[in-house]
């Protein structure tokens, strides 16, 4: 009886809970997919450079986020906008410690946000590697990365300074959920528009990837077919000339 | 080393993984098992059957089929599906010709109930000749961000050199946990 209760209440609890998709962007060595660990509970952050994609489902309050990760490293961004139709918001990660490259991570992020299927969705900045020393305070990566450029291309956007790795036994940054609740609860503001607009663009993108498929699985049976035939004429040559040569003269 | 070393970063419980490399004939499938393992791999001639490679360390097992690739053999592959913790599919990135004919093998594979959900590391081998098309190239080609129901990877490779193989099983490796 017990657990019938406790699952009627849990079922119901999973109905409730909105489901919401966001994507990790931002350059290679940022911190992302530590991110993503530390998101999930994780102590264990050990990464190797990403040059693909993974998915994590995670309950935050009433939200039920799915993470996309993907590589930040030049050669692997061109795949990021494959994934814009399918998001609410993103997480744009920045390494707060490596102010060479702000530049470059302004670059990526203005390529992402002028992006049709990306603009006017919700964008959280995370200035991360605060722990480092030689670390920029996230106002002045504010002023560097031109965010105010940002007010006519997206929903809303904030940044936050934090730290996906954390001294040992030192808990979570708070500062990561309490970007995530800003993100989850900015993305609900435009909820309704938002998810007709990602049934669409993801409708396209299926159908699309439906027709490439098809004209792939077209062109190699067209080939294969052309094989055979060529192979059926050799074959026929050979017998041919065989014969030609044991007939009587 | 190579595979010895990775098998140590394993820490799932039950200390047992379970890996299929498959890949059209000719990608380098037995040549990138051969150089983790630090065979010999000038000898490598097309595999009819399959490859077994069993590495043990510390208590902790790493069992790698090879599989031919041959078109008369792929039917068999699904033969070995079962129970798979990850999979290794190897393409020949210097064989523009045959890019359609591996995407579509891999299109299958992702639609393989029993693969479901099982993590891909996509070796992008044969770097270190002239012609090879990069990693993003070959993603692009195979169209792998449509792959949205489990995680994967895209490495560049060459069996050859050995560049690029430890990374992506370090990879597989630590997706597996
Ligand atoms: N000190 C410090 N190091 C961090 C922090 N976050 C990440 N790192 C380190 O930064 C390096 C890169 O982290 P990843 O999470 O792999 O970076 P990524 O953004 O996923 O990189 P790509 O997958 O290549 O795009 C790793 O060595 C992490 O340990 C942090 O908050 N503080
Ligand atoms: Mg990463």
């Amino acid at each position: 009886m017990l657990s019938f209760i406790r699952n009627l209440f849990s079922s119901k609890n999973e109905k409730k809970e909105t489901p919401v998709t966001v994507m990790f962007i931002g350059l290679d060595n940022a911190g992302k997919t530590t991110m993503l660990s530390t998101i999930q509970g994780e102590t264990d952050t050990n990464t190797t450079p990403t040059i693909g994609f993974d998915k994590k489902r995670v309950v935050h309050g009433k939200y039920n986020i799915t993470y996309f990760d993907l590589g930040g490293s030049k050669g692997f961004r061109g795949i990021w906008d494959r994934y814009y139709g399918s998001i609410h918001g993103a997480i744009f990660v920045v390494d707060s410690a490596d102010e060479n490259r702000l530049e470059e991570a302004k670059q990526a992020l203005f390529e992402s946000v002028r992006h049709p299927k990306f603009t006017g969705k919700s964008l959280l900045i995370l200035a991360n590697k605060q722990d480092k020393k030689e670390s920029i305070p996230a106002h002045e990566i504010a002023q560097k990365l031109e965010l105010d450029k940002l007010k006519s291309l997206v929903h809303r956007y904030n940044i936050l300074p934090c730290s996906a790795i954390q001294a040992q036994n030192k808990p979570q940054d708070p500062q990561i959920k309490k970007g995530v609740t800003w993100l989850s609860e900015s993305i609900d503001e435009q909820f309704e528009s938002l998810n007709k607009r990602i049934e669409k663009d993801m409708r396209d993108e299926a159908e699309q990837a439906k027709l490439e498929r098809e004209e792939k699985r077209r062109i190699v049976a067209e080939r294969k077919a052309k094989e055979e035939e060529l192979a059926k004429a050799e074959e026929e040559k050979k017998l041919k000339e065989q014969s030609a040569a044991q007939s009587p003269e | 080393m190579g595979l010895l070393t990775l098998l140590r970063k394993l820490k799932r419980s039950d200390k047992e993984a379970r890996l299929l490399i498959l890949g059209l004939d000719n990608s380098g499938k037995t040549s990138c098992l051969r150089k983790l393992a630090d065979e010999d791999i000038s000898q490598t001639t097309p595999t009819q059957g399959f490859n077994i490679k069993t590495v043990m360390s510390s208590g902790f097992k790493l069992n790698v089929w090879d599989i031919g690739g041959q078109k008369a053999i792929r039917p068999y592959w699904q033969n070995y599906f079962e129970s798979t913790d990850g999979l290794v599919y190897v393409i020949d990135s210097s064989d523009q010709k045959r890019l359609q004919e591996t995407s579509v093998e891999l299109n299958q594979l992702l639609e393989e109930e029993k693969l479901s959900g099982v993590p891909i590391m996509v070796l992008a081998n044969k770097q270190d000749l002239l012609n090879a098309l990069s990693a993003k190239q070959i993603a692009e080609e195979l169209g792998l961000h449509s792959i949205r129901d489990r995680t994967w990877q895209i490495q560049a490779c060459s069996a050859k050199t050995g560049e690029g193989l430890q990374q992506g099983m370090e990879w597989l490796v630590n997706t597996l946990g």
